[in-house]
C-alpha cells in the first residue's frame, strides 16, 4: 500500500499530492491493522495502474472475487491528475469493502482505447460498458465525476451492474472546503453505493369465480368481478397468505412467496363445494311459518288472558271478562300446541334433509336450537341454506 | 342423537310450563255494584240498599220457599238473598260476615242481622263517613249494655242534617227535626234493616209526597222480617203485612192480650189500638192522631185524611166529636183534643189530633197532655212531686 502511496505522489505534484497520499496511506494503514484476515484480503489484490498485482496467497484465492472496475473523471477545472488521485482512493475504500478485485481507470480506458471523454461517453452507454465488462471480465463498475465550483466540490457515483445495465447504487455529494475534504468524504461515499434498496413486490390474483372474496394476510383486499384480478402493488417482500373464497365454493388457502421488484400472479382455482349446505325443504317452511304464527298468536292471547277487569265493572261484566279471558288462555293453549307440533313438523324435515346431505368439510353446519321462553319458546335456526 | 331429536326436550318442557290458566275471581264473594238485574249474572238481581249504598248484586232468592235458593241467608220480600249474621247479647258477632260486609242488626230483641255492603255502627264515632251519625242514635233507640232484652246496636251509618236549622239532607234523605230520615218514595224502595217504610208521612212532617224509613216498631207496615225491629212481618186477616205478634205471644205475654201492645210507633202522633183479628194477628188500627197509609188503616170510625198520606182523624167542632168510644185504650181515646188548622185558602178548618206527650213541641196547651205548652214544649202544669 506504501508503494501505491508513492505512485500517486509520482502522479500529483505539490502538497495536494502530499495530501491524498497520506490518505491514501491512512487507509492502507487501517487496512494493515484490521485483525480479521478476511477483510485484508481484497486490500492485498487491489490492482490499479503503476501497482503490481499481486497474486491472492493461500484461502484468499477465492473464485468468489470478482473484479470491478474503479474510475473516477474529472468534471470541469478539475485536474485530471487530481481526479486520478481520487481514483485511487476511491479503489482503496471499495477495495475495503473485500470480495473483488478492482480494474483501475487505466485498464478501463486502455480497453476503450480513448481518453476521459470518451470514457465518460461510454459510461452513458450500456453497449459500450457492456463490451468492457466483458472484455475486462468485470460484473460492475464504479463510475463517476468530480467538479470544483468556487470553494464547493461536488462528484457524483454510480455503481453500474454491467449485466442489466441497472445503476444499483447512486451517489452524489457536495463538499465544501478544499481538497482535503472530499479526501474525507470521498471513501465515506463508497458504503452508500452499496446500500441495498428493497424493491416492493406485486400481487396478483386471479378467479374464475364471480364475487369471490381476496384476503392477504387475513384482510381482504378486494372482489373479483366482471373476471378482474384482484391486483395489491408495494408488497413487501417475503412470505404472505393468500385466501380466496367463494360462496358455495371451497376456500382457495396458499402461502406464496413475493420477491422483491416482482409480479406474483396467482390463479386461484375455485371447486364447487359438494352438496354445501341443502335446501330447507318448503314444508318446513310452511309449517314453520305456521308454528311461528301459532306461538306468535299464542304468546299475544296468553298475554291478552292476563289482564284485570276494571275495578268499577259490574258482575256480569266481570263474568264476561273472566270468560273472555279464559276463552283466550284456551285459545293461548292450543296456539302453544299447535305451535309445538307445527315446531316439531317443521323441524324434523329439516333435520331429516340435514341428515340425508353429506355435511361439508368446509361449510358452515345447519344449526336448529331451541330455547323456552318465560312466555314462549324460542326456535333458532342457523347455517346457510341454498 | 340427531340434533333434531334433541330439539324437542326443551320444547316439550316450554310447552308444558306454558300452560295458560285464567283464574277468575269469585263473583259470589264480594259485591258487585250495579243498576240492574242486566249488571248481574245470572241467578243473581240488583239489590236495592236505599240510602246504605249503592245497590249490588246479590243472589235472587224465591221468597215463598227462601229455602230453596237463600237456606243460610235471608230471602227478603224482592227476592233478594241477603247473608245472615248473629249478634250475642254484648254485641259480639256469634256468625260474622264476609270481608267487606258489616252485620246490621235487623231485629232489636233478637240477634238477627243482615250482612249488608254498608257502614255498620255501634255509635256515631264508628260512622268514619263524613257527616253520618249511627241511625239507633239518631233515632234515639239504645245501644246493647247486655242488660236489657232489647239491643240497638249494629246498626247503620245514615247522613246527617246540615245547615244551620239543620234542614238540609243529601239525596235519599229529607229532613225533619234536625235530622235526616231515609226515604222509601219509590214503589219497591227498601229501607235499611230493622227500618219499615211508611209511606206518605212525609205529608205529615212537612216533606209532602215523601215516605219515611222508620224504626220497625210494631204496626209499622212490612214486606218481610227484614223490616220489624220489632217483632215478626205477619199477614193480618185484612190482608195487609204489619210488624207485630201473633194472639198466642200477646197472650202469653199478659192478660190484656193485644192491648199489651198499644202505643204510638212514632213519637207524637197518636197511637196503634192492636186487636186480635181472624187470622190471630195482633192487628193495629189508628186511633186519633196515629199516621196512616192503606197500609196502616184507621179505625173504622176515623178516616184517615188525605187517605194515602195522613193521619187519623174527623172533622170536628168540639174535642168531644175527637173521642172515639172504639178505641179501648184510655190515654188513646182521650188524649185528643180539636185543632184549629187554617186551610191553604185561609178557611178555617178543625180536625181531631192526639195529645203530644211531655216534652214534645206545641204552641198551645192544648196540644199537650200535661195540659201546659210552656217555651214551645208541653210541661207539666204543676211540677210533679
Amino acid at each position: 500500500m506504501r508503494a501505491m502511496a508513492r505512485t500517486l505522489a509520482s502522479l500529483v505534484p505539490g502538497g495536494l499530492v502530499l495530501a491524498l497520499s497520506m490518505a491514501i496511506a491512512g487507509v492502507a494503514a487501517a487496512q494493515d491493522a484490521a485483525p480479521d484476515a478476511d477483510i485484508a484480503a481484497p486490500l492485498d489484490e487491489v490492482s490499479g495502474p503503476g501497482v503490481p498485482s499481486v497474486p491472492p496467497a493461500g484461502a484468499l484465492a477465492t473464485p468468489t472475487l470478482e473484479p470491478i472496475a474503479v474510475l473516477l473523471l474529472p468534471s470541469g477545472d478539475v485536474d485530471a491528475a487530481v481526479a486520478d488521485a481520487l481514483t485511487e482512493l476511491l479503489i482503496a475504500a471499495v477495495a475495503q469493502r473485500g470480495g473483488a478485485t478492482i480494474v483501475g481507470k487505466e485498464e478501463f480506458q486502455a480497453q476503450l482505447g480513448q481518453g476521459d471523454a470518451s470514457t465518460a461517453e461510454c459510461l452513458e452507454s450500456i453497449t459500450c460498458l457492456g463490451r468492457i465488462g466483458v472484455a475486462l471480465g468485470v460484473r460492475e463498475v464504479i463510475a463517476g465525476t468530480i467538479g470544483h465550483h468556487g470553494t464547493t466540490w461536488a462528484f457524483a457515483l454510480n455503481r453500474i451492474d454491467l449485466r442489466t445495465g441497472v445503476a444499483q447504487g447512486r451517489v452524489f455529494r457536495e463538499v465544501e472546503g478544499d481538497l482535503g475534504a472530499v479526501v474525507r468524504t470521498l471513501p465515506e461515499s463508497v458504503a452508500d453505493l452499496y446500500i441495498e434498496t428493497i424493491e416492493p413486490g406485486r400481487l396478483v390474483v386471479r378467479a374464475m369465480v364471480e364475487g369471490a372474496e381476496v384476503s392477504l394476510d387475513g384482510a381482504v383486499i378486494g372482489t373479483i368481478v366482471g373476471g378482474e384480478p384482484v391486483r395489491r402493488d408495494l408488497l413487501e417482500p417475503g412470505h404472505h397468505e393468500v385466501l380466496v373464497r367463494a360462496h358455495g365454493h371451497v376456500s382457495y388457502r396458499r402461502t406464496i412467496d413475493i420477491e422483491a421488484g416482482t409480479t406474483f400472479a396467482l390463479e386461484a382455482e375455485l371447486t364447487v363445494l359438494p352438496h354445501h349446505g341443502f335446501d330447507v325443504p318448503v314444508v318446513t317452511w310452511v309449517v314453520g311459518g305456521i308454528a311461528f304464527a301459532a306461538l306468535a298468536g299464542a304468546i299475544g292471547l296468553g298475554v291478552s288472558s292476563t289482564a284485570h277487569v276494571s275495578a268499577d265493572a259490574t258482575q256480569r261484566e266481570v263474568q264476561a271478562f273472566y270468560a273472555a279471558r279464559e276463552n283466550e288462555a284456551i285459545a293461548a293453549d292450543v296456539c302453544f300446541a299447535v305451535a309445538a307440533a307445527a315446531t316439531a313438523g317443521a323441524v324434523i324435515p329439516l333435520v331429516l334433509a340435514a341428515l340425508e346431505q353429506p355435511s361439508a368439510s368446509d361449510g358452515d353446519p345447519v344449526e336448529v336450537s331451541v330455547a323456552p321462553l318465560p312466555s314462549g319458546a324460542l326456535v333458532m335456526l342457523g347455517g346457510t341454506f341454498f | 342423537m340427531p340434533r333434531g331429536t334433541r330439539a324437542f326436550r326443551p320444547i316439550s318442557v316450554a310447552l308444558f310450563a306454558l300452560g295458560c290458566v285464567v283464574s277468575p275471581p269469585d263473583l259470589t264473594g264480594q259485591s258487585y255494584p250495579c243498576s240492574s238485574d242486566q249488571d248481574c249474572i245470572d241467578g243473581w238481581v240488583c239489590a236495592d240498599i236505599g240510602v246504605l249504598g249503592h245497590d249490588v248484586c246479590r243472589p235472587r232468592c224465591d221468597p215463598a220457599s227462601p229455602s230453596s235458593a237463600c237456606p243460610s241467608g235471608f230471602c227478603t220480600s224482592a227476592g233478594v238473598c241477603w247473608d245472615t249474621c248473629r249478634i250475642a247479647s254484648d254485641g259480639a258477632l256469634d256468625q260474622g260476615c264476609a270481608p267487606g260486609l258489616a252485620c246490621v242488626r235487623r231485629n232489636g230483641f233478637s240477634g238477627e242481622g243482615l250482612c249488608m255492603p254498608t257502614a255498620g255502627c255501634t255509635v256515631s264515632t264508628d260512622c268514619t263517613e263524613a257527616s253520618h251519625d249511627c241511625s239507633n242514635e239518631v233515632f234515639h233507640l239504645p245501644s246493647s249494655d247486655g242488660t236489657t232484652m232489647f239491643s240497638a246496636d249494629h246498626s247503620v251509618c245514615i247522613a246527617t242534617a246540615q245547615g244551620d236549622v239543620r234542614d238540609r239532607c243529601p239525596l235519599g234523605y229529607f229532613a225533619n227535626n234536625g235530622i235526616c230520615i231515609p226515604s222509601c218514595d219509590q214503589t219497591d224502595a227498601r229501607c235499611p234493616p230493622g227500618m219499615a217504610c211508611v209511606k206518605g208521612l212525609g205529608s205529615v212532617l212537612g216533606a209532602a209526597g215523601r215516605s219515611a224509613c222508620l224504626p220497625g216498631w210494631r204496626g209499622l207496615p212490612c214486606r218481610d222480617d227484614s223490616e220489624c225491629y220489632e217483632g215478626r212481618c205477619l199477614a193480618l186477616a185484612n190482608g195487609l203485612h204489619t210488624c207485630s205478634f201473633t194472639c198466642a205471644q200477646a197472650d202469653a205475654a199478659g192478660p190484656l192480650g193485644c192491648d199489651i201492645l198499644d202505643g204510638s210507633p212514632i213519637a207524637g202522633f197518636g197511637g196503634l189500638d192492636f186487636e186480635c183479628d181472624s187470622a190471630g194477628m195482633c192487628s193495629p188500627l189508628g186511633a186519633i192522631g196515629a199516621p196512616c197509609n192503606p197500609a196502616m188503616p184507621c179505625h173504622p170510625e176515623i178516616a184517615c185524611l188525605n187517605d194515602t198520606a195522613g193521619v187519623c182523624t174527623e172533622y170536628c167542632t168540639t174535642r168531644a166529636e175527637c173521642v172515639v168510644s172504639t178505641v179501648d185504650s184510655h190515654d188513646m181515646r182521650e188524649n185528643v183534643y180539636c185543632a184549629p188548622i187554617t186551610s191553604p185558602t185561609g178557611t178555617p178548618l178543625f180536625f181531631c189530633l192526639n195529645q203530644r206527650p211531655f216534652g214534645a213541641t206545641c204552641d198551645i196547651g192544648r196540644q199537650c197532655v200535661t195540659g201546659r205548652c210552656a217555651n214551645m214544649r208541653c210541661v207539666f202544669a204543676v211540677a210533679p212531686p
